[in-house]
């Protein structure tokens, strides 16, 4: 595969700026790492399983936010609380 | 921008930086990596509007507008996701390829910038940066 130099610079900033992330122990790496280890095939698909479900779940507590339909415990609101 | 990092992040992960050892893995990695991102943002985000528990008070706050506007693009950026996940859980078959799932990852990635662009500055967004590689 042919990069341009100008592909390459870029390529090379980007792994720079995640070689720093990383060294700050960034949760999100820490996470995932621990969450999707190379255990093969059967192990990716029951962790792509999961995104499916927890993404079609927020998916629609997005939608609810979005039109103020949330329920009352997605919102947690209490009294006397900073309004906007 | 300080938060252009999160969309380097997915692609970065596309790249694989710990070694994957199959393009599958690959792409399950970036995957769960933007679930991931998206789900702090979300859980975070939900905390800080303006009248919650957990909200500090104004202008740290997220007002209802922002907020709506803001659930509004998670609405997308999570149809991305699973999609995305189904994209890649099709990979073996050979009904979908690497190149399926980059341009989602990177538009969720453009969408998580967006987010964060509209939630004002306050520990918890500092918290959320922090965690999600955002600064």
């Amino acid at each position: 595969m042919m990069f341009s130099l100008a592909t390459l610079t870029q390529l090379l900033g980007l792994w720079q700026r995640i070689l720093d992330a990383e060294s700050r122990g960034v949760q999100v790496w820490q996470t995932i790492k621990a969450a999707v280890p190379d255990q093969g095939a059967e192990s990716d698909t029951a962790a792509l399983d999961a995104v499916i479900a927890d993404a079609q779940r927020r998916r629609d507590i997005a939608e609810r936010e979005a039109n103020g339909t949330a329920s009352a415990a997605e919102l947690g609101v209490h009294a006397g609380s900073n309004g906007d | 921008m300080q938060n252009r990092i999160l969309a380097s992040i997915v692609l970065a992960l596309a790249l694989c930086v710990s070694g994957c050892a199959t393009t599958r893995h690959r792409v399950t990695v970036s995957v769960v990596s933007a679930h991931a991102v998206l789900s702090a943002v979300q859980d975070t985000e939900m905390d800080l509007v303006c009248g919650r528990a957990k909200a500090p008070a104004a202008p740290a706050c997220v007002p209802l507008a922002e907020h709506k506007a803001i659930s509004a693009k998670l609405v997308t950026a999570f149809e991305y996701d699973g999609k995305a996940a189904k994209l890649a859980k099709a990979i073996p078959s050979g009904s979908a390829s690497w190149a399926d799932v980059f341009p989602l990852l990177t538009q969720i990635g453009t969408l998580v910038d967006d987010m964060l662009k509209k939630i004002p500055k306050s520990p918890q967004l500092d918290q959320l940066l922090n965690s999600i590689g955002g600064r």
